[in-house]
């Protein structure tokens, strides 16, 4: 047998790692406590590690209960409501951007046009623009056009987190698939449409489904958009959160809770997923 | 099934010439043979006689029918790709009937399940009908691969490098099959490998291809006996064939060859003697293969020189073995029975044999017999 010595260097990167890990989980695991705590509990220094957990933050969110800890509120909120905007606008936003971009990563893949990297890489721009700073010129574009506090209108300013994530992701998946498969499928007599339908997309299937949950995790997670761009009607879950701040009481509590709900689905679905996410991403980074 | 014409076929890759004007005439029904090493543009031929490449400049016939802008799919050409092409997604059965299925093709049902049985039996993957392609060895894949193309009638059967990526064992058995398939189809094929030993094996005729250029083209004895340049003479034959250096002199109005500095001299037939006047050739490089040399004891016989050296390292493969001799700062390898023994360094005598030298122009490398291509 041989066993790996491990040096000193290897146990400092170990408590590195951990430190790291600690910094990055705390944020979460104080949510997650915060969302369990009565009011009280949650205001009170020093901060408290251990406490009695309370659903009362559930309840008021998820049945319009207001608690014991929430009286004096005023408003209530239809949390549910909400997630259901949220589950329309980012499933319709991944459904379309992968009609468009299915077909598009794979030209990018395998012709060789005229300009290709560059258009490519356009794609990508729309990612690192900051959202910002395009806000309030869409904010104006959709008042004037009627697409302000529509589903369409959040949708199709969805396309911008969506669509660049489909197309750079899949196209690696394309260029993945053996080129000589798709010239034994023209040999054998079939059309290049017919062998993409056949052939290539049933390879690419797990690709395809891996990176639509990952889209749609930014779609779902996505703030600036929801906010400024849409109404009580349509805004997502993720700016519902933000209506527990009112005037008369800021409910920390309720804000926890709200924010667990939100993340639950998308906490399932990585780590469900977490294989086909891994390999998706890498495949999108390794190759070009 | 037909005849294949390819007329001054070039194919560009950016500013690189895959392939620089090509003629080829393939003759109906002939297992035809594409032979040269990685990158010399074997598989670019394939591709563009099957469509997937379009040429940039020149022809591709079939028969009397230019096809040179015809799509792939309408060629009617079955071809088998050297990392076999399988469909992941299809069982063997529906990869093997994937071209019978095409929309051109209006077969039967029953009649696709009967050519895939017979195929599928003459190739011996008859019980592996239901399996995935990732689920068979390397061998099978293969024979997978050729059943999907023989399941057709094509025009041709175009295989790329077929026998590359199957083990040893596996190859001598399918080279064999190839041979006696290519009798009982008897059609049209251009097979492309790097393997010498398969294209002697199973060509009809053999063209050798080095960057994108066709050097020679003739029959296995042809291109083994009468290579047209060194290229060609070191590409066919295991060991490779000896080529050592000599020097043209003149003794009273004779022409000689001085091999090696004085090491052996040589009187070339009348034929190459004209060529190295005509040409005033001044070197010229004297190829042998390995098993004209022969281990002498005494002077040499009759129609043959000789060379001294000693033994660099003897390897001995069972059934031959393979010496290494040093004559000099060059390695001669000599062709010698199963049962050799000697000691490293031991001084030796090589008999060559005169009537079997090849004359290559020292400077372009080609072959002073001035065989035609």
């Amino acid at each position: 047998m041989v066993s790996i010595k491990r040096g000193k260097n290897d146990i400092l990167g170990d408590i590195l790692l951990g430190l790291i890990f600690l910094f990055f989980m705390f944020p979460i695991y104080w949510v997650f406590t915060m969302a369990f705590k009565s009011d009280s509990d949650i205001l009170i220094w020093p901060p408290k590690f251990i406490f009695s957990p309370t659903l009362a933050h559930f309840k008021a969110i998820l049945f319009n209960q207001l608690s014991e800890q929430s009286v004096g509120a005023t408003t209530t909120v239809n949390y549910l409501g909400y997630f259901k905007n949220s589950l329309i606008v980012s499933i319709s936003a991944v459904l379309i951007s992968l009609a468009v971009g299915i077909p598009a990563a794979y030209a990018f893949a395998r012709y060789n046009f005229k300009g290709r990297e560059n258009l490519f890489f356009n794609f990508l721009t729309f990612r690192f623009a900051p959202e910002m700073l395009v806000i309030i010129p869409i904010y104006l574009i959709y008042q004037r056009l009627g697409l302000y506090d529509t589903y369409t209108g959040l949708i199709w300013v969805y396309q911008l987190i969506t669509l660049p994530m489909i197309i750079w992701i899949l196209r690696g998946y394309f260029e993945d698939v053996s080129a000589d498969l798709e010239d034994a499928g023209l040999l054998d007599g079939y059309s290049r449409l017919n062998i993409a339908a056949r052939i290539v997309l049933p390879i690419v299937k797990p690709g395809i489904a891996a990176t639509s949950l990952l889209t749609f995790i930014y779609a779902w997670n996505n703030f600036i958009f929801g906010m400024i761009l849409g109404g009580t009607g349509v805004q997502p879950v993720t700016v519902a959160a933000l209506q527990f701040i009112s005037a008369d009481k800021l409910r920390f509590g309720d804000m926890a809770a709200a924010s667990i709900l939100a993340a639950l689905p998308i906490i399932i679905l990585a780590v469900y997923t977490q294989k086909y996410l891994i390999r998706g991403l890498s495949l999108g980074a390794v190759k070009q | 099934m037909g005849a294949i014409t390819i007329e001054d076929l070039t194919v560009r890759f950016g500013d690189r010439k895959a392939l620089a004007s090509v003629n080829l005439q393939i003759k109906e029904g002939e297992f035809f043979v594409i032979l040269g090493p990685s990158g010399a543009g074997k598989t670019t031929l394939l591709k563009t006689i099957a469509g997937l490449i379009p040429p940039s400049e020149g022809r591709v016939l079939f028969g009397d029918n230019d096809v040179t802008g015809m799509p792939p799919e309408k060629r009617n050409i079955a071809m088998t790709f050297e990392q076999y092409a399988l469909y992941p997604n299809y069982s063997v059965m529906g990869n093997i009937a994937h071209p019978l299925r095409a929309p051109g093709s209006k077969l039967e049902k029953h009649k696709v399940l009967d050519r895939v049985n017979k195929i599928s039996k003459m190739l011996r993957i008859d019980h592996l009908l239901d399996r995935l392609p990732r689920e068979l060895s390397g061998g099978q894949k293969q024979r997978v691969a050729l059943a999907r193309a023989m399941v057709r009638e094509p025009y041709a059967f175009l295989l790329d490098e077929p026998l590359s990526h199957v083990d040893a064992q596996i190859r001598q058995q399918m080279r064999v099959e190839l041979n006696r398939l290519q009798v009982e189809v008897s059609n049209t094929s251009v097979y492309v490998t790097h393997d010498y030993q398969e294209a002697l094996a199973l060509g009809d005729r053999v063209a050798i291809i080095n960057s994108g250029k066709i050097v020679q083209v003739g029959t296995g004895e042809e291109v083994y006996y009468h290579p047209r340049n060194e290229f060609v003479a070191r590409l066919v034959g295991q060991p490779q064939i000896n080529i050592i250096p000599a020097r043209v002199f003149n003794r009273e109005d004779k022409i000689y060859l001085d091999v090696l500095d004085g090491m052996m001299q040589i009187e070339p037939p009348a034929g190459i003697v004209r060529k190295i006047c005509e040409q005033e050739i001044e070197e010229v490089n004297v190829g042998i293969r390995a098993q004209f040399i022969t281990l002498e004891d005494g002077p040499g016989r009759e129609g043959s020189v000789w060379l001294d050296g000693k033994v660099y390292i003897y390897e001995p493969f069972v059934t031959y073995g393979i010496l290494t001799v040093n004559v000099k700062q060059h390695q001669l390898f000599i062709l010698t029975a199963p049962d050799g023994d000697f000691e490293i360094d031991r001084p030796v005598r090589l008999g060559l044999e005169i009537s079997e030298l090849i004359y290559f122009n020292s400077i372009t490398g080609d072959n002073l017999e001035g065989t035609g291509a």
